[in-house]
């Protein structure tokens, strides 16, 4: 199987390859990678093999958390594209309400997230301590290594000039894409492992945390709408995309907590 | 075999007719829609099928090798694929009646 296979595999969600990863691996040639990815990209909007209400909670409260570490990469990239330097009219006029929106969503979809995420990681990261079950730990090894040294690293970003320092800039940029990637993928294995039964109330903060996703992604849609006459095609190009990543991943949340918080 | 067209897309309902004659596992299927059809499905694509399918009570998974599960048509999934098959004969039938009465007038 090429690698690109193998890495589309990966991707599908935990639920999905649970039932159904051995029969597909085992049919899985070199050439299906892109197929496999469409399907992965299709499992995670419709998580087949998630019958039980406690499959499909576990199910929701993953895809929402992947799905914010999407909204958290892609929100920065909008940043980037209309703050630096910051676009005319951006913070005035018809933007102005949109920017207030978009970054209270921002933060409060943080905020919900470090609340529920927290009690979650501590349910299962404690008893796994306790009787030393390090296929649930050893997932969110590299996650908890790489926010040491990306929080280790932002003291030294000032200390050089020139190469060097564009040098430690770009390490550092690596790193943290590098912690988001861990951090998205990492706590969803370990729920998987650790097989908690996931109550009703973290799926309730995984809903608030969609809505604030929706928020921020109907927000910066709009702003787009707003600005896009006066960024350049390169900006462009990134703003749009950013909002088509922020859009997608407000509409799998939205679909996947829907279905857990369905009764039967 | 002339290569499938648009009408050839629905994988589930591909799956559904594959397994009308008998139970089958994933490969199988995928072998027998490629006899069919000359398109063979991926296996995203097929096992994407077989989960929505299956998840609407339209096929069975049998006990099996994991890696080679057979599945089974359902009595839900006998009754939908009479339903499709019946509308698509239907509507081949009033195709081909028209076609034949365009070619008997020209």
């Amino acid at each position: 199987m090429s690698r690109l296979a193998d890495l589309a595999l990966a991707c599908y969600p935990p639920s999905w390859k649970e039932r159904y990863g051995d029969e597909l691996a085992d049919l899985a040639g070199d050439g299906d990678g892109a197929d496999l990815i469409v399907g992965a990209a299709r499992a995670w909007l419709h998580p087949a093999g998630t019958r039980t209400i406690a499959a499909r909670r576990q199910s929701a409260i993953s895809t929402v958390h992947v799905s914010w570490c999407a909204v958290f990469v892609a929100g920065l990239v909008y940043l980037k594209a209309v703050n630096d330097p910051p676009l005319p009219g951006l913070t005035t006029g018809a933007s102005q309400p949109l920017w207030a929106v978009a970054k209270l969503t921002f933060f409060a979809g943080w905020g919900l997230l470090l609340l529920g995420g927290t009690g979650l990681l501590l349910r299962i990261a404690f008893p796994a301590l306790r009787v030393r079950n390090w296929p649930v730990l050893r997932p969110m090894v590299p996650a908890a290594v790489l926010l040491v040294a990306v929080l280790g690293g932002i003291p030294l970003l000032g200390r050089y000039d020139n190469a060097a320092g564009v040098t430690a800039v770009l390490v550092w940029l690596a790193l943290g894409l590098a912690l988001v990637v861990m951090g998205a993928v990492g706590p969803v294995v370990a729920l998987r492992r650790s097989g908690l039964s996931v109550a009703r109330w973290p799926v309730v903060v995984a809903a608030g945390v969609t809505v604030m996703a929706v928020g921020l992604a109907a927000a910066t849609a709009a702003q787009a709408a707003v600005l896009t006459d006066r960024v350049d095609a390169y900006n462009f190009t990134i703003m749009w995309g950013s909002v088509v990543v922020l859009v997608a991943a407000a509409a799998t949340s939205t679909v996947s907590v829907g279905r857990a918080l369905r009764r039967s | 075999m002339a290569r499938s067209s648009s009408r050839w897309a629905d994988p589930g309902l591909l799956v559904l007719g594959s397994l009308a004659d008998g139970e089958k596992h994933g490969y199988a299927i995928a072998e027998d829609i490629e006899q069919r059809t000359g398109r063979r499905p991926g296996p995203g694509t097929l096992y994407g099928a077989i989960a929505r399918l299956e998840q609407d009570g339209l096929i069975t998974a049998l006990e099996g090798d994991a890696r080679r599960r057979p599945y089974r048509l359902s009595g839900d999934g006998a009754r939908v694929l009479q339903a499709e098959l019946s509308g698509m004969r239907a509507f081949a039938n009033h195709g081909l009646r028209g076609l034949r009465g365009r070619m008997a007038t020209s």
